[in-house]
């Protein structure tokens, strides 16, 4: 063999060798896409939904939350509730509707429900651009997702452990009564007013649901109150009432500390009431627990008041919720002192009173300054 | 043909040589004895069987029967056009997959692009491996024509071949530039219509035809998706088509320059190869090249399913009416883009624009030299720096001022928009789903809140963007802020993040950007 031969020869070794193996890599890289592929395409499948999920909710809070409301409870007179067991269980059947439930949200978006219901002020509009609306089809079928989505109950939130100091209760228990949690649930141990008495719920919290301790149940039933409703409340069975938003208004501490507070009532003795005194937030929780005003005018004051205490059952547009629609105050001949008195002394039954004198949080300043924002936001001054 | 050595030649009815027939039917005429000699090295019949080969069959006809040793090296093409031709081949494979799966209206062509990702089995391999495959030609054919340039072999008698080339060149970039368009998200949908808008500094006339072709219609957008559409899958592949034919039609008729070292000026002696210097098609190149193939194959295989590249992205859907903070051109219109910072845009983008392609075109009539080598062509070697230096100063000015940056916002809008952008992850939403529990989450008070430590992270980063803003600090300082997280839904948070600041004026503000994410959702 001359060398140019041996060169060529071993050359063309090399070239086979590389050939083969990257055929091998090759195959072995296919055979891997191929086990792979059913893992991928659930998880591609889920976060595309996710993404979708995601825009419904924005398309929902532009397009529909004036109407139906924030987290979907309606407004009295204006829109009736989508998030809601009703609806899920029984529309259907109301209507007589031959489709499923998502070909029915489907269909009401896009086309809208033009016949008149006495019960409501007007009628909803189509919102598919087929129809004149302003939403594509994807958009209409992302706010479909997130309508239906409701229908899921939510997903206990994973517990952050509470400081092992075991501090909190006080401010906690100060928090419960500054918060509108009083206005339904009465200082435990008092039978509670339209919401379940809490006293007891370290023990009972947790036999509410399954796998669930009392911590994690507490903390889901604060998060994501319609995941398990009490059935039986001091007015008859419990309504799917108590507000969804505390996840907004709640900083970690802050419910780090009610958690701690409810873990304590572990009997059923009424607690001793925080007497005259205002319920003074321990613990630099105030600091962090109130936003800062936007500026430091009587509405931005009044605002962050409201925001805090009113909105979870008045609605951020006062448009009511839980609590009543606050449109009678711009019924009434003096809309501000109208607030201010309903706000200090409170509604029998219904509402706590908020001024300091009844055991509220606010002084004669801050109610002045509150009642101001209600008569902005409802429009009350003629 | 008969062989003529009688040991090669089985007896005419045996197994095998029905065998010998089928081979040679298959392989032009080439048999397993020939095979064999091949393989071994060894002296083929007369009259050679290969050139045999190569005169009867079409595809052996399309190429040489043999290369110039010195053209074969490595270091003398790169590879780099069979590399173009072969990521051709893959584009077309894959771009006709994608076809089946997809339709060119707003109505459908974002939802076919959801189906395919999560329902099509190798869906998403393959539109990666098509978006990767048209990155890759774009760097290839760059790289292919710098080297054609730096080895000089756009002079004569090659100047047709660069010519078709910078056609071909145009080809491939339409090609990219229209597919960006076709997912119809919003990543691409602004993307091509800030580069469609650059047309718009054109002379009156030559604008509003660019723009009537590919921006007319009601303005839904269905029309230009058409004829994207139409523009990437059949009339510029077509031209591509034709514009290779032309290319590879001329690269062998003249033949593979070869390394300037071994000729002397003016002269070319790429078709003159003397037998020692033969390498011949069979079986060497074709070895070789399909060796590259599947190297290639390889590299953008593994590249898709080893998740090394990350996959093409798929925006939220095209909308028109909006266009999200921070779109930008395609990364090869990004120097024109930020040319067009500097002012004048007949200046800083036409004329440059005009001059870089009317130079491509015209350069080998421009280049007058006879020399290929490049110490005898200092100016051939220096030229293109200063253009490579405005391309990189555009891109640069491009990220610094222009879609690529948040720097033209008021300081705290760009804070907001850089933890929570609208068509990219941020460092929020890349968190873990528990990083992100309940509450309010105060960045004055980051380090005894008790947030979880990914969260912490991202509230100090909030801090440092305070100190040192992304945008435009003359509307007014951020002083904090919160972020806000509720458990929306089953599977569904919100996001509230509040930037607190105070205007020039010193009046305290808010500016609030609300977002919500899935947990199914999450970008990863
Ligand atoms: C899709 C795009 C292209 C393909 C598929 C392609 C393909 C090829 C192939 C296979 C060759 C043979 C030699 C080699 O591999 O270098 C070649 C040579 C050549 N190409 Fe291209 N090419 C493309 C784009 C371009 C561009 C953009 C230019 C320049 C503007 C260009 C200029 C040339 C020249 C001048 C030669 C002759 C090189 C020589 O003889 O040494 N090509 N091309
Ligand atoms: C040089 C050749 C080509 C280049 C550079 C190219 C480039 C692109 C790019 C960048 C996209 C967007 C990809 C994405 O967002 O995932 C795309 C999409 C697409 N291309 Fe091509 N393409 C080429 C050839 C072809 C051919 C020949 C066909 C059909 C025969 C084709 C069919 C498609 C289709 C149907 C889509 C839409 C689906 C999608 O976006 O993934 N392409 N192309």
């Amino acid at each position: 063999m001359t060398e140019h031969q041996t060169l060529r020869r071993r050359r063309d070794w090399l070239h086979l060798a590389v050939g083969l193996l990257a055929a091998a890599a090759l195959l072995a890289l296919v055979l891997l896409a191929v086990s792979r592929e059913n893992g991928r395409l659930a998880q591609t499948a889920a976060r595309l939904q996710g993404s979708s999920l995601a825009r419904g909710a924005l398309i929902y809070r532009e397009a529909c939350a004036g109407c139906h409301g924030v987290v979907g409870r309606g407004i009295p007179g204006v829109a009736p509730a989508l998030n809601d067991a009703g609806f899920f269980a029984n529309r259907l059947a109301e209507l007589n509707y031959p489709g499923d439930l998502r070909s029915f949200v489907e269909a009401a978006v896009a086309a809208g429900r033009p016949v008149p219901n006495p019960a409501y002020s007007s009628v909803m509009p189509a919102w598919a651009q087929q129809y004149g609306g302003a939403l594509r089809s994807d958009e209409v079928a992302a706010v479909t997702d997130f309508v239906l989505n409701w229908q899921q109950p939510v997903q206990p939130a994973v517990a952050v452990a509470l400081p092992a100091d075991g501090s909190g209760v006080a401010a906690g228990k100060a928090l419960f009564g500054s918060l509108d949690c009083l206005g339904c649930h009465g200082w435990p141990g008092e039978g509670g007013i339209t919401a379940p008495d809490l006293a007891g719920i370290a023990v009972n919290g947790a036999t509410r649901m399954a796998g669930m301790n009392a911590d994690e149940y507490v903390l889901l039933a604060i998060l994501g109150p319609s995941a398990w409703i009490v059935p039986d409340c001091p007015t008859g069975p419990c309504p799917d009432m108590m507000p969804r938003d505390y996840g907004v208004r709640l900083d970690q501490r802050q419910l780090d500390a009610l958690r701690r507070y409810l873990l304590s009532l572990t009997d059923t003795t009424p607690v001793e009431r925080p007497a005259g005194a205002p319920p003074a937030l321990a613990g630099g929780l105030a600091a962090v627990a109130t936003p800062t005003p936007a500026a430091n005018t009587p509405l931005a004051r009044g605002e962050v008041i409201y925001t805090e205490h009113c909105r979870g059952c008045h609605g951020a547009d006062g448009r009511g919720g839980v609590g009543s629609d606050l449109v009678a105050v711009r019924l009434s001949v003096d809309p501000a002192a109208y607030t201010r008195a309903a706000t200090a002394q409170g509604v029998a039954g219904m509402m706590p009173g908020w001024v300091q004198t009844v055991g509220g949080p606010l002084n004669d300043a801050q109610l002045d300054d509150l009642a101001a924002y209600v008569v902005e936001l409802v429009g009350g001054a003629p | 043909m008969t062989s003529p050595s009688p040991s090669a030649s089985p007896p005419p009815r045996s197994p095998a040589a029905l065998l010998d027939r089928v081979l040679a039917a298959l392989l032009v005429g080439l048999r397993w004895a020939d095979l064999r000699a091949l393989a071994r090295g060894e002296a083929l019949p007369r009259p050679d069987p290969r050139l045999v080969a190569h005169s009867r069959s079409f595809w052996l006809h399309l190429r040489p029967r043999y290369y110039h040793a010195a053209a074969t090296r490595f270091t003398h093409t790169f590879r780099l056009g069979l590399l173009a031709t072969l990521l051709l081949v893959v584009e077309t494979l894959t771009g006709v997959l994608l076809m089946f799966y997809y339709t060119p209206s707003p109505e459908q062509a974002y939802s076919d692009m959801v189906r395919l990702l999560s329902r099509v089995p190798f869906g998403q391999i393959v539109r990666d491996l098509h978006r990767l495959g048209g990155e890759a030609l774009l760097v290839v054919v760059l790289l292919h024509m710098l080297r054609t340039y730096l080895t000089g072999s756009y002079k004569a008698p090659r100047r047709f071949t660069w010519l078709t080339g910078v056609l071909l060149l145009l080809a491939v970039l339409f090609l990219s530039f229209s597919g960006y368009l076709l997912p119809w998200d919003q990543l691409g949908y602004w993307a091509v219509t800030i580069g469609v808008s650059m047309a718009g500094y054109l002379p009156t006339g030559l604008a509003q035809g660019v723009q009537t072709l590919l921006g007319g219609g009601d303005g839904s957008g269905a029309d230009v998706l058409l004829r994207f559409y139409l523009l990437h899958v059949l009339f510029v592949p077509l031209l591509t088509g034709l514009g290779f034919a032309l290319h590879y039609y001329k690269v062998v008729r003249v033949g593979i320059s070869l390394p300037a070292a071994l000729e002397q000026p003016g002269e070319d002696t790429a078709r003159r190869v003397p037998l020692a210097q033969r390498v011949y098609t069979i079986p060497d190149v074709l070895r070789s090249e399909l060796i590259w193939a599947e190297l290639l194959l390889l590299l953008l295989l593994g590249a898709v399913v080893l998740g090394v590249y990350r996959g093409a992205a798929l925006g939220n859907p095209a909308d028109p009416l909006h266009t999200p903070l921070g779109s930008r051109a395609p990364w090869y219109f990004r120097w024109l883009q930020g040319l067009l910072t500097l002012g004048d845009p007949v200046l800083t983008g036409v004329v440059p624009a005009t001059l870089l392609l009317l130079g491509l075109i015209l350069l080998p009539l421009l280049d007058r030299s006879r020399h290929r080598r490049l110490r005898r062509r200092p100016l051939a070697l220096l030229l293109p720096l200063p253009l490579i230096a405005l391309l990189l100063l555009g891109t640069v000015l491009e990220s610094k001022y222009s879609g690529g940056s948040l720097s033209g916002l008021p300081a705290p809008k760009a804070i907001a928009y850089t933890v929570l952008p609208e068509e990219s992850v941020g460092p929020l939403r890349a968190l873990p789903w528990e990083a992100l529990p309940p509450g309010v989450w105060d960045t004055r008070t980051l380090d005894s809140n008790g947030a979880p430590e990914p969260l912490r992270a991202v509230l100090a980063q909030i801090n440092a963007l305070i100190e040192q803003p992304p945008g435009n600090p003359s509307f007014g300082t951020a002083t904090h802020a919160t972020l806000v997280i509720s458990q929306w839904q089953a599977d569904l948070k919100r996001l509230v993040l509040r930037v607190f600041w105070q205007s020039a004026d010193g009046q305290p503000q808010v500016l609030e950007r609300e977002v919500y994410l899935a947990g199914g959702g999450r970008y990863d």
